[in-house]
């Protein structure tokens, strides 16, 4: 199909099956090998027939009146066919060049017949002119008027393919020229006398012929350009036939010398011929358009069958989705611009005890507790005027009111749905009376615990204070009586008092050490990143005399940098370290050696990463006994006499509750006489949640 | 540092007898000439600097060079007493010096925050008390200019 074919054209060629092109199971899809051997017939055709000419010039053939009568009458039959089955096609759809075809051979028909009549011998002595004008005139009548409509027709449509719809011919215009045309001429036969149709002293006898041929060959052309004969079997066989009365116009009848020859009779012969053609063009193109009704219904059938799955389909789709909301463990409801329930599931018939037909149509306001209703209708419309920005709220503390008149605190979240019936706003509500009633007695008990705590945490403090003035007291009075009056007291006096100033400065430190361990989490400062190999340096430094005194090596690994309180890692390490030192062996070179692992316990972006870590503090001291490990880090407890190690037992206690304190965990190995190791486990990270007083 | 410096009087806030007992011989066993006075709580604390109540005739009671401030008292303790003194423009110049046996660091930063002058914990020992007399005195009357000199008497 040549590209400037536009809508028109389509419409005009589908009537005739150019439609077979686009229709997918049409199967009539032209390759270009066709449009070639249809160029090769009409050649050939033309060919042949010229060859047919040139082989039967000369011929002594000549035909009678009669023979031309049957042959006419033949003719006027196929063309009336020919014009009542296009019309009958142009009736089912309309477009000009059918209309046009249909009309040229209805008129060509009564002209034909007229032509059969006046050529009779029961006629000829009625009429002005010989049957010898009569005769060739009449038949140049039709022929020119065939001629003529489908040259018009070629026009017809090239101006409906550029006007469209408007610029299609009326019909009563064309059925009135159709009627007129062969009117007129049949009058003028019947009236006028006729010229001669015989010119023996030119070469072509009959040069009157060439005037319809003329028109034919418009017509060849104008249906050739317009290129529907390469996809249309119509216009194909119309060409075709087209092709066959050109040559019988210009190659056989011009050439007739005489009435009844043999270029008259083949030419006559061959307008049948061509009529043959049309109306073969026209059954062809009539039975795909029946193949293709046929194909269209079977189409149409499919699609029938396959809408109907589909509403199965669908209806599936819909009791699934309903039987689905009916397993959610929430309540739904679905509320439409009004406030109208649209739908629910069954988790909202129970929920608010109303049956499913109640509630569907019901105001939701009904399921708000009735002093809250007044204000529901505001708070429905403000969230569907900024539904476009929050796809989905939820709101917590709201209240329900069931069907009893009972009310309970609801969680509900809201979302915008889309709806066949327009846009619905879907509740989904959870009954949270039972679990509000739980969160509020945990805060409760979480605050009266915190309060206990704190509580406590003051009374160590504020009692530590307060014990230590009367001491400061005993030690204040007793130094005053001990340099005021000791000559006036004896020795064993002064010996008591210092005992009692003695035991005072023991429970002096006793408390101290106390209020110190209250300090750990009642004066806790916040963690911050913490470069552990300076904590130690530090550590070290401090106890640098200590050290020296024991004669200790230490072997200190890198340590890592966490989350930590610095000035807790210093007491924990000191306290460490430092029990290291106070209980070395004196018969062995004291070896301190501190180190780290690292664990990965924490799945991250990159994989595991390191999430804490374990310092270890060892020492080749004295060592103590597996069982005692839980006593050593309880506060106040101690595993050897007073009189042989120095202090009130409290520093691991000390070590474990900053351990604790930053979320880790400290324990201890030992064995008597050999050795001792603390490890402690630190995370690398503290999230703001450990970082409780 | 040769300051006559028999005038100036040390002011006392301290609701602890014992305290103010031992204050008094630790003054006497370093052999400072220093008048001390004794209030027991932060409003008499008030009432003394600021001349009312009992403590209109500055015979009775002279104003004091140096206010030695107890934190935990009765009635008006010592921080709110500090806060006072410290936002009362003709009080704020008179040296206050807190003497307690908190060691509290909360204690000591709010101390310094609310413009005191020193933070002294209270020793264990008399003796240790006696030397911290005498250092107060030297630094506070003989070594440092303090503002109340001459303008307060």
């Amino acid at each position: 199909m040549s590209a400037d074919i536009v809508r028109g054209d389509i419409e005009a060629a589908s009537d005739s099956g150019v439609c077979d092109l686009m229709s997918a199971g049409g199967g009539e899809i032209r390759l270009p090998g066709q449009v070639l051997s249809r160029i090769g017939v009409y050649v050939g055709v033309a060919f042949c027939l010229t060859l047919l000419f040139l082989l039967l010039r000369g011929s002594s053939w000549q035909g009678t009146a009669m023979l031309h009568t049957v042959m006419e009458a033949v003719a006027t039959l196929l063309a009336a066919l020919i014009g009542v089955l296009a019309l009958v096609r142009y009736y089912s759809r309309k477009n000009s060049v059918i209309l046009l075809i249909g009309v040229a051979f209805l008129g060509t028909a009564f002209l034909d017949g007229y032509h059969a009549i006046v050529t009779s011998w029961y006629v000829k002595n009625h009429f002005p002119s010989g049957l010898e004008t009569l005769i060739p005139w009449s038949w140049v009548a039709s022929r020119l008027y065939l001629s003529v409509v489908l040259f018009l027709s070629v026009l017809a449509w090239r101006r409906e393919s550029r006007l469209g719809e408007a610029g299609r011919i009326r019909e009563g215009t064309v059925y009135f020229w159709a009627c007129v045309l062969p009117a007129a001429s049949f009058a003028f036969f019947a009236f006028v006398p006729l010229p001669p149709a015989y010119y023996p002293d030119i070469p072509f006898h009959r040069p009157e012929e060439f005037v319809p041929a003329a028109f034919f060959l418009l017509a060849l052309i104008g249906y050739l350009k317009k290129g529907h004969w390469k996809v249309d079997s119509f216009e194909h066989w119309l060409v075709l036939s087209i092709v066959i009365g050109l040559v019988g116009q210009t190659v056989f009848m011009s050439f007739s010398g005489v009435l009844f020859d043999m270029e008259f009779d083949v030419a006559h012969l061959l307008k049948k011929i061509s009529y043959v053609a049309v109306l073969t063009g026209l059954l062809i193109s009539t039975a795909h358009l029946f193949k293709r009704e046929q194909a269209y219904a079977v189409a149409l059938q499919d699609s029938q069958g396959e809408l109907k799955r589909q509403m199965i389909e669908s209806q599936e789709a819909r009791e699934r989705y309903y039987a689905l909301l009916d397993l959610a463990p929430v309540a739904m409801i679905a509320i439409d611009k009004e406030g109208k329930i649209a739908f629910s599931n069954l988790q909202a018939e129970r929920l608010f005890e109303y049956t499913r037909a109640e509630l569907q149509g019901l105001s939701v306001e009904m399921l708000v507790p009735p002093h809250l209703r007044h204000k529901h209708p505001q708070l429905r419309r403000s969230f569907s005027a900024g539904a476009g920005a929050q796809a989905m709220s939820e709101r917590s503390g709201l209240e329900g009111h069931t069907k009893s008149g009972q009310s309970f605190i609801a969680e509900i979240s809201l979302a915008q749905i889309d709806h066949y019936s327009g846009s619905l706003v879907l509740a989904m509500i959870l009954d949270v009376t039972e679990r509000s009633r739980t969160e509020a007695a945990l805060k409760k008990r979480a605050q009266e615990l915190a309060a206990s705590n704190a509580e406590l945490e003051q009374f160590a403090s504020v009692a530590s204070h307060d014990l230590q003035e009367p001491l400061r007291k005993i030690q204040a009075f007793g130094d005053r009586l001990r340099s005021q009056d000791s000559d006036a007291l004896g020795a064993q006096s002064l010996d008591y008092i210092a005992r009692m100033k003695n035991a005072a400065s023991r429970m002096q430190t006793l408390i101290d050490d106390l209020l110190n361990f209250s300090r750990i989490s009642s004066q806790a400062r916040p963690f911050v990143t913490t470069n552990l190999n300076e904590v130690v340096k530090d550590v070290v430094t401090d106890l640098e005399i200590r050290i020296e005194d024991v004669g200790a090596t230490l072997e200190i690994d890198d340590l890592p940098t966490i989350d930590a309180d610095p000035s807790q890692m210093r007491q924990l390490f000191q306290n460490i370290i430092g029990n290291a030192l106070k209980y070395h062996r004196e018969d062995v070179d004291t070896v301190i050696e501190i180190f780290c692992t690292s664990h990965k316990n924490q799945f991250g972006d990159q994989g595991w990463i390191v999430s804490d870590y374990t310092i270890t503090v060892a020492d080749n001291g004295i060592g103590f006994e597996q069982k005692y490990v839980d006593r050593i880090f309880a506060v106040f407890q101690r595993l050897h006499g007073r009189g042989k190690f120095s202090g009130n037992g409290i520093g691991l206690a000390v070590c474990r509750k900053i351990v604790e304190r930053h979320g880790g965990v400290i324990s201890a190995r030992g064995i008597l006489g050999e050795g001792s190791e603390f490890a402690v486990t630190l995370p690398q990270t503290q999230t703001p949640d450990n970082e409780g007083p | 540092m040769t300051r006559p410096n028999r005038s100036i009087t040390i002011l006392m806030a301290d609701d602890d007898e014992d305290d103010c007992r031992l204050a008094q011989d630790a003054l006497e066993s370093s052999r400072v000439l220093n008048e001390i006075r004794f209030v027991h709580d932060g409003e008499e604390l008030l009432q003394y600097l600021r001349r009312q109540g009992a403590y209109t005739d500055p015979a009775s009671a002279p104003a004091p060079g140096l206010v030695l401030l107890d934190l935990n008292m009765p009635r008006m303790d010592g921080r709110e007493a500090l806060a006072e003194i410290k936002s009362d423009k003709d009080l704020r110049r008179i040296p206050v010096v807190v003497l307690t046996t908190s060691r509290a660091e909360e204690d000591i930063f709010r101390s310094y925050d609310l413009g005191v002058n020193s933070f002294v914990v209270k020793p264990i020992s008399f003796d240790d008390l006696v030397i911290i007399f005498k250092s107060l005195t030297e630094y506070w009357f003989q070594i440092v200019e303090a503002p109340c000199d001459g303008k307060h008497n």
